[in-house]
């Protein structure tokens, strides 16, 4: 397997980022909760690399500390939605029948909704926090991984190892997590990867709506919406985590595209 | 040859005709939203701005603030303070019909009585408004008040054509009200635009001097900053702070900065623990660096508040002050009477974020570990109403410079609304609020409104933060145009030049 080199671009940019996310407090220059009412709006410097907001805390060091916030979000958000929507599209793949017919019917029912107006409903009901985009999140994003776990499962179920298991008499939990799982995971890591943007992308959005992760918190979304009243003057608020958003959003994107990459040229 | 000349000629006429219909033309801008044209259902900012210039008054303000003849040429008052007696002069309404005593009497006893009406709180002392004959009206009131002429000149007391109302009902203010004013409607689409054009019968001659008007309607604040730089609108209501440098370096654009009644404060529930501790209202109140709360806030374009009433309202006391900020003492009173540590929950509307921001933080550092609770403005409301909050901060301002309505707002615990849902209710205020109104000796009135303030500073009622002026943008072409405090635009004798 020939590691691709988008992989490789992706793969350094999100190393970054993590590695900036456990040093932040080393990287920060100031505590980026800190108000100073002698330094407000102040224009990118040496005092203040990327300015100041509308309380006087330093844009730089929020943006540092919003990597912990961003990366906590992204990558703890797939993981529910990855593992039901996997168990589900499995199952019904797997075994067909009625758990299709029951699985394919309550994915029709999330599908026609919007993706993200559907989270928005469900943390509009919740109330704001990011525990609650969670909760949305499982509910509504195991949706694309059960379609692709259930398109592997069906292709797997017909597999001569997997029939030879059957009729070897193993049980179908143990065939399920021995012989179809592993075979049917490429595509859905692939897949997570995208996920992961997304659900960065709208959890800073949720974050700017008042909806996500509550003020004064050091957000990414949270600092866009503080900034957006000063965008005429003090672009530097918005734009910076608005910058660091796009940095992490392209480097998993890159991970998702050079993986499916490699993936393929593998098969 | 000839041809051709005529063609430039109607060409250049064609232009001038444009150019004329664009300078007679005032493009106003402004947040606030224009839903009802009926003077008595609303007390919103938007329709405030609107009804001004619809419906004229029996007393109107000149551009220094004092009361002048409007739609009354004349007036007496008995000895006992009981009875008026207003002589109304030749005028029409834009429909060409006199405005009778009989129109004038609709109108006020309309806004005093009738159960729509949004803010009847000035009118709450009239007994009776009565049309003695064509032009002659008698206002009877329950008790002496001292500022009924001048509520007598708010944006709710215009007067309306009874006929128009009687006939059409409610559908003459969904469309195009018989206007008494400066301007009548010529087109109104609602969440857009209100478009007015002058009034030929409006009784003052000779005004308004611009043909017409454009209210619209633009929420978004750096929209609006925008547009007035470009050129797009005459007149931007409300420049957001981080932007007033920026929009007056602008050629042709100035900010002014003008007088308003806004008083921006912190409002404690009263009612509740533990803001009903008067020691955790003042070790709250000392926690906070006011000075710098109000720099930040507004970049230095707003005066810290020293008392919970305007500096722009009559008989405001300039000499008196909260605690000053001392977060060491307020700690200590904490400390002393074992209330550190005591959690605090603060409920906020979206756009107090910032001054919530700077509220927590000193909060925090004298031990009032504070908790932001952030609801929509509806939901705000509703709690407050309801006294389902522990501390809030809002902003409030007062229709007219008599300080009587805005101490019934916001100070007295029985004059309907809570002391401004706080549930402030003290006894000896609210029995000066009754008295002062009554008093018609100015310096006695001035000794009764420095005691109330006096009083409800003591108790920390609210913690004023500061007093906040319009910040408004005009063209360079506009002249004479200004917001008055109870914000009323001066159109009637505003120019604009090309």
């Amino acid at each position: 397997m020939r590691v691709s080199p988008m992989f490789l671009t992706g793969f350094s940019l999100v190393l970054v980022w993590g590695l900036i996310a456990l040093a932040a407090p080393l990287l920060a220059t100031h505590d980026p909760y800190a108000i100073d009412f002698e330094a407000i709006l102040q224009a990118p410097g040496p005092a203040h690399w990327f300015g100041t907001d509308n309380v006087g805390r330093d844009t730089y060091s929020r943006v540092v500390f919003g990597a912990r916030l961003a990366l906590y979000i992204g990558l703890l958000g797939v993981i529910a939605p990855m593992l039901i929507g996997m168990t589900i599209g499995l199952l019904a793949g797997y075994f067909g029948g009625w758990v299709d017919t029951l699985a394919m019917r309550l994915l029709d029912i999330t599908v026609p909704f919007p993706f993200f107006v559907l989270v928005l409903a469900i943390v509009a009901v919740l109330g704001p926090g990011i525990e609650n985009y969670f909760i949305a999140l499982a509910l509504v994003g195991w949706v694309g991984y059960a379609r692709l776990a259930r398109a592997e499962a069906v292709v797997l179920r017909q597999a001569e190892f997997v029939l030879a298991a059957r009729t070897m008499g193993f049980s179908h939990g143990y065939i399920l997590l021995r012989h179809v799982l592993p075979n049917a995971l490429s595509p859905i890591v692939v897949y997570m990867m995208t996920d992961v943007t997304l659900v960065i992308l709208f959890g800073a959005a949720l974050g700017f709506l008042g909806m996500g992760v509550s003020p004064p918190a050091a957000e990414w979304g949270v600092m866009i919406a503080e900034g957006q009243s000063y965008i005429a003057t003090a672009w530097w608020i918005s734009f910076f985590p608005g910058l660091a958003m796009v940095a992490l959003g392209v480097g998993f994107a890159l991970i998702g595209d050079g993986l499916a990459r490699m993936l393929r040229i593998e098969r | 040859m000839k041809l051709r000349m005529t063609l430039a000629a109607t060409a250049a006429m064609a232009v001038l005709a444009t150019g004329l219909a664009a300078q007679d033309t005032i493009r106003i801008a402004s947040p606030n939203q224009v839903t009802v044209l009926d003077p008595i259902i609303s007390a919103a900012a938007g329709n405030i701005e609107a009804y001004g210039q619809l419906y004229a008054r029996l007393l109107r303000k000149d551009a220094d603030g004092t009361l002048q003849p409007g739609l009354a040429e004349s007036w007496t008052i008995s000895d006992d303070g009981l009875t008026y007696t207003f002589k109304l002069r030749e005028a029409q309404f834009s429909d060409g019909t006199e405005i009778t005593a009989e129109d004038a009497a609709f109108s006020l006893n309309r806004v005093s009585k009738d159960e729509n009406s949004a803010y009847p709180a000035g009118f709450a002392p009239v007994k009776e408004f009565t049309a003695l004959d064509d032009k002659t009206l008698q206002l009877t009131l329950e008790h002496p008040s001292a500022p009924m002429l001048s509520n007598l000149e708010i944006f709710n007391a215009g007067i309306v054509s009874k006929d128009d109302v009687e006939t059409r009902g409610e559908a003459a203010f969904t469309t195009d009200p018989v206007a008494s004013g400066p301007y009548m409607v010529r087109e109104w689409k609602p969440n857009d635009r209100l478009s007015l054009t002058a009034n030929p019968h409006f009784w003052r001659e000779g005004l308004p001097k611009i043909a017409n008007v454009e209210l619209i309607e633009v929420s978004d604040d750096n929209a609006r900053a925008t547009m007035a730089m470009a050129g797009e609108i005459d007149v931007n209501r409300g420049v957001p702070w981080a932007q007033v440098a920026e929009v007056d370096g602008t050629e042709g654009v100035s900010v002014r900065l003008e007088p308003s009644t806004v008083l921006y404060l912190v409002m404690p529930n009263h009612s509740k623990p533990p803001f009903d501790n008067l020691t955790v209202r003042k070790a709250a109140a000392m926690a906070l660096n006011r000075e710098a709360i109000t720099k930040a806030v507004t970049l230095g374009n707003a005066t810290v508040a020293n008392s919970t009433l305007s500096n722009a309202l009559n008989f405001h006391d300039p000499n008196v002050q909260p605690p000053a900020y001392d977060p060491e003492g307020a700690r200590k009173l904490l400390q002393e009477a074992g209330l550190e540590g005591t959690e605090v929950t603060l409920m906020i509307t979206p756009s107090a974020e910032q001054i919530a921001t700077l509220l927590k933080a000193q909060w925090d550092a004298v031990g009032l570990p504070t908790t932001v609770e952030r609801v929509d403005a509806g939901l705000w409301w509703s709690k407050l109403a309801d006294a389902d909050y522990q501390v809030t901060t809002s902003w409030y301002y007062n229709e007219t410079e008599d300080p009587d309505l805005a101490v019934r707002w916001a100070l007295c615990g029985t004059c309907g609304s809570d002391s401004y849902y706080t549930f402030y209710n003290n006894e000896e205020v609210n029995a000066l609020t009754d008295a002062a109104l009554r008093e018609q000796d100015e310096a006695k009135r001035a000794e009764l409104y420095s005691r109330i303030q006096q009083i409800t500073l003591e108790d920390l009622a609210q913690i004023p933060l500061y007093y906040s002026p319009f910040s408004n943008a005009y063209s360079d072409r506009v002249k004479g145009l200004s917001l008055t405090p109870s914000l009323q635009w001066t159109l009637e004798e505003a120019e604009i030049s090309g």
